[in-house]
Order: structure tokens, then C-alpha cells, then sequence
């Protein structure tokens, strides 16, 4: 079975779909190669200061470069993209929301091996989550075309629907091939690794991943994102950064503090008390959902 | 049935214990009255300044004081309790590593009326948590005497091994009567609530709760308590407040670096125990 490419012109509600029926899909050519060029150029300084991994799972001859929101104007407005969003609005949709669980370049070297085969979302402990009950909206965007010799990442398509804590080997998996500037879509349950580079040059991927605001954030944001620059972002953002309590009261701060107020004082303390917040937030996904299809068309 | 009582210095074994069979226990004098008026005297000013609750769940006559780590050396010291903590960690043992889910006084004034009988662990978006994997472990420290007239927590016997989503009234529930210094120790799957306060004084509870790592903190530690005070404590509590990847990978900063890197870069690690 291989992975479903779909155009750019898709909906976050097709792409969704895909997910849930495959485990993954690729969406081809979402950023023209100008724009890749620009996020590179802009990523380049932080990748080369990056050290490799210390273990086989991280990779000894990869780089995985974080920190992303603090360090990159235009990843805070790829973290925003309407299709990606869009995606983990339906993806995601059983939560009362969701957050952004990390960011990440990750550059593969020439001559790393396969990394192991496995789920992402067992990061949460091994926890055993019921089938179909998604927890993670994966993205990677391809920053050089993704090969079969590069180091594509690896993925059997259809697995989010098998058991927990299986062990497959590469002749399981197909390649996630894609042209630069297109983006792979997957589910935390989905089968996968990042495969083995026999080529001569760095594969990179744009890692963003967005989970259930019930769950703890892989990447830390309030320490990644020093305050005085998180200060400087847009709330939207902010939210998505976790500035926001999760479900109804997760992440307060001191007296039931709306987390947002630490970075934005003068926005009136806008998540109420705990009984209040589920109508609250259902109006606030209406209001985003508008605002987005605004963007969208302004586009 | 009624909640069960431990002198404080049962043993561990047998906190865990009680707690598995009844889903709770109170542990009398865990802390001296002089102790009790050390940490009132830390938190009076800050109990003063909190608002009182803006609906019926948090309680409008409900002052309720986070923020305690950066607040109370005192209260720093009761998350940490050997007895408290030992028995968090095996409760919550189906878990990588524990950590400190919040911290908060909660002072019910006369004419408050009873909070709507519920499990903690529904913070967690109400996902179903198996019977058997425990979430959450709170510790109730009575600040004042906790008595069935002035508002102490109301609690359905046993009902940590009960269905889902139910609803109890308060016919239903005992008070976790304790004395000031005793700890009610009790699991997130157990139904409970703020008692009814029809006494004419107030009533203050400092709720210590912990949780499995790989959940998300009901108070935000790295918000909640300032950089330069982080700095100041020990090594332990911090990892207990977050400064720590929680089961493997969670919670690191940048480049999978060690969050302890941000108040104490000696005592950091350097890569991933995957």
C-alpha cells in the first residue's frame, strides 16, 4: 500500500479523512520553493550550531533542531497554516482542544541507519490509547525532496488501526517520497521512522506537531520561548503554545490565572471559571474557524 | 463506611494499602500545630488577596491560592513529606515518573454551599482512565480542623473502584473529619467535593496534588513560580515541579536539552533515556 498524495487545493476536512482512513497522507507542493529556500536560509545558522543525537533512536549522525517558535519568523506562521490547523481542527476534533506539542528541524546526515519503527505517541508513557482515539497531528514539511535513498521517512500506511507495541523492520514500511516544499500528515499512531540515508546529502524535514491540550508538551514552550519574546506574538500563537488552560482547567497559573495573562496582562482574563469554559471554548472555536476561513480567502 | 484513619507514622506499605482498599485515608498529626501556624502566617497575606471564585465548581464564597512553591517554604516542604510522596509514587506506579499537578489553599467561607461531587481526574478532558491506572494522588493538609459542619471534603467511600461519570448528592458522601496538622490522602478516581460550610469560620485545606509525568500540570510550575526563586531550590523538588522529562522525551527545551539546564545547568543531563 502506498501513501495517498492529495494537491495543495485540499481541505483540512479531505486531509483528515485520509488520516483517518491511511494513518498518513502527503499533501504535495504547499510551499513553492522560494518559500523553502527562505525558511532554510533562516534555520541554516541554528542547524549548523545543533549537535547530533546521542543514542540510535535520535540518531548519532542527525540533528534535531528545536526552539523553532523562538527562533524562526516564518515557522510561527507555518505552525499557524491554515491547512495544518485546519487538519487538526477535524483531526482532533473529539478534544475539547489542542496544542502545540513540539517543533523541530531535523536534519539527517549521509550514512545514518533507520531509526526504530515506532509510534509516536508512545512518548506518553507507553500509555495504551484506544484505537481510533487520536492524540497527535503530525506534520513534516519536506525542506529538500524526501527519497528513498535520503532517508524518507518510513511508514506503513493503515498501521494506526493495529495493536499496540509491535516491532516491524523496514521491509514493512514504504517511503513517504514527496518533492520539496510538500508536507507528510500523520497520526501519533501510526507506524513509522525516519529511514536510512545512502545518499551523499542531508535530507531535512520541518517537524510540527500538535497534540491534546491534556497532555503534557514534548517540547517545553514556556522555556523554550524566552518571555520577552513570546510577548511579541500574536495570541492566536500563544494559545496554540499552551497560554491557554487545556480541556477545562489544566495550566493555570498562581490564583486561576489564565495562563495568557503572564504574556499579555492587558488582555481581559478571557477563560472563566471552569464550568463556563465549555460553552466558552466551543465559542471560540466557532470564532477561529471564521477568522480562518477569512484568512484563507484573503489568500 | 467511613474514611479511614493512620497515625503518621504508619508505613508506607500500609498507606498504599488503605488507599487501594477504601480510595482514601487520613493521616492524624502528619504535622505539628505549630507547624500549621508557621505555614498559616506564610500564606495569610496571599489567601487575602485572592479573589473569591466566579462560579459554582471553583465557589463563589471559595478563595483559592496557587502559586504555593513560590510562596510557602513551608508548603515546599509538605509536597515533599516522605510518608505523602512514597505513597504518591506507588499509587501512581503504572507511571514512568510523578509530578506536581498543583498547589493550592483553599479557604471555604461560612455560607459557601456544598461543591458538585466529582473525580479530579476529570481535568483530564474526561478521558476514561482504566480502573487500574491511577492519574492523579491529592493530598488534602488541614490548615484548620476539618469538621462535618464546616465544610469538610464530603467523599463517597470506595467509590475509587465505582463506574464513570456518575453523579452522587451529598447524602451519598462522608466528611473526611480530620484535625489541623492531618493529611486526607485520596486518588483521582475518587468522588468527592468541597463540603457545605455552615460554620461561622473559614475553612483551609492546602490541596498538594501530583500526577503521572506525562500528563499536563493543572497548575503551569514553570509560569507559576519565578526563574529566580526556581534557582533557590533543591534538586528534588524541582524535578517534582517539572524540571524534568517526563517519562523519556516529554517536556525537553530546544535542541532535547535537559529542562534542568534553565535553573540548574550543573545537574543537567545530556541526551534521551529512550
Amino acid at each position: 500500500m502506498e501513501i495517498q498524495h492529495l494537491a495543495n487545493t485540499v481541505t483540512g476536512e479531505q486531509v483528515a479523512e485520509a488520516m483517518s482512513r491511511d494513518g498518513a497522507v502527503i499533501v504535495d507542493h504547499l510551499l513553492s520553493m522560494a518559500q523553502v529556500d527562505e525558511v532554510l536560509a533562516e534555520l541554516r545558522p541554528w542547524i549548523d550550531k545543533t549537535k547530533p543525537g546521542t543514542d540510535s533512536f535520535n540518531g548519532r549522525n542527525t540533528r534535531r533542531t528545536g526552539a523553532l517558535i523562538a527562533r524562526s519568523q516564518i515557522c510561527r506562521k507555518l505552525v499557524m497554516h491554515p491547512l495544518a490547523l485546519g487538519t487538526a481542527d477535524k483531526f482532533l476534533a473529539h478534544a475539547t482542544s489542542y496544542q502545540l506539542h513540539l517543533t523541530q528541524v531535523i536534519s539527517v546526515g549521509p550514512g545514518e541507519p533507520a531509526q526504530r519503527i515506532h509510534r509516536d505517541q508512545w512518548a506518553f508513557d507507553l500509555f495504551s490509547f484506544p484505537k481510533g482515539f487520536e492524540v497527535q497531528c503530525n506534520t513534516i514539511w519536506a525542506m529538500t525532496d524526501f527519497t528513498d535513498e535520503n532517508g524518507a521517512t518510513r511508514i506503513i500506511p493503515g498501521s494506526h488501526r493495529f495493536d499496540d507495541k509491535l516491532q516491524f523492520s523496514e521491509s514493512d514500511t514504504v517511503p513517504a517520497a514527496m518533492g520539496k516544499g510538500s508536507v507528510l500528515f500523520y497520526s501519533g499512531s501510526v507506524y513509522h521512522g525516519a529511514g536510512a540515508n545512502r545518499s551523499s546529502d542531508t535530507r531535512i524535514g520541518l517537524q510540527f506537531i500538535y497534540n491534546l491540550s491534556w497532555l503534557r508538551q514534548e517540547e517545553n514552550q514556556y522555556l523554550a520561548c524566552p518571555l520577552e519574546i513570546a510577548r511579541t506574538l500574536p495570541v492566536e500563537l500563544l494559545r496554540l503554545m499552551g497560554y491557554q488552560r487545556g480541556a477545562f482547567s489544566l495550566g493555570y497559573v498562581g490564583d486561576l490565572m489564565d495562563p495568557l495573562q503572564v504574556v499579555r496582562p492587558e488582555i481581559e482574563n478571557d477563560a472563566p471559571g471552569q464550568l463556563e469554559n465549555t460553552a466558552h471554548l466551543l465559542k471560540k472555536q466557532i470564532e477561529r474557524e471564521r477568522s480562518r476561513k477569512a484568512i484563507a480567502r484573503a489568500d | 463506611m467511613t474514611i479511614p484513619h493512620l497515625q503518621a507514622n504508619a508505613r508506607c506499605e500500609d498507606v498504599v494499602a488503605t488507599v487501594e482498599a477504601s480510595g482514601g485515608v487520613i493521616l492524624d498529626g502528619a504535622v505539628s500545630s505549630e507547624f500549621m501556624d508557621q505555614l498559616a502566617a506564610e500564606l495569610r497575606p496571599w489567601i487575602e488577596k485572592t479573589p473569591t471564585g466566579i462560579d459554582e465548581f471553583e465557589g463563589r464564597r471559595t478563595r483559592r491560592t496557587g502559586g504555593l512553591i513560590a510562596r510557602s517554604a513551608r508548603c515546599r516542604e509538605l509536597l515533599m513529606n516522605p510518608l505523602v510522596l512514597g505513597s504518591a509514587n506507588r499509587i501512581l506506579g503504572r507511571a514512568t515518573s510523578l509530578q506536581v499537578n498543583a498547589t493550592q489553599a483553599i479557604t471555604i467561607a461560612p455560607g459557601e454551599p456544598a461543591q458538585v461531587i466529582h473525580r479530579d481526574q476529570w481535568a483530564f478532558d474526561m478521558y476514561p482512565f482504566a480502573r487500574d491506572y491511577q492519574v492523579i494522588v491529592n493530598a488534602i493538609w488541614a490548615m484548620t480542623d476539618f469538621t462535618a459542619r464546616n465544610g469538610a471534603t464530603r467523599v463517597v467511600p470506595g467509590s475509587h473502584a465505582f463506574e464513570d461519570k456518575l453523579r452522587f448528592t451529598e447524602a451519598d458522601t462522608v466528611p473526611a473529619e480530620m484535625t489541623r496538622g492531618s493529611v486526607f490522602l485520596y486518588p483521582g478516581t475518587t468522588y468527592h467535593g468541597g463540603g457545605a460550610n455552615r460554620s461561622d469560620t473559614n475553612r483551609t485545606g492546602i490541596s498538594l496534588s501530583y500526577s503521572a509525568s506525562w500528563l499536563r500540570q493543572e497548575e503551569n510550575q514553570y509560569l507559576a513560580v519565578p526563574l529566580d526563586i526556581a534557582r533557590t531550590l533543591p534538586e528534588e523538588l524541582l524535578r517534582l515541579m517539572g524540571y524534568q522529562r517526563g517519562a523519556y522525551a516529554l517536556g525537553y527545551v530546544d535542541d532535547l536539552r535537559d529542562p534542568m539546564e534553565f535553573v540548574r545547568p550543573d545537574l543537567a543531563k545530556r541526551g534521551m533515556a529512550r
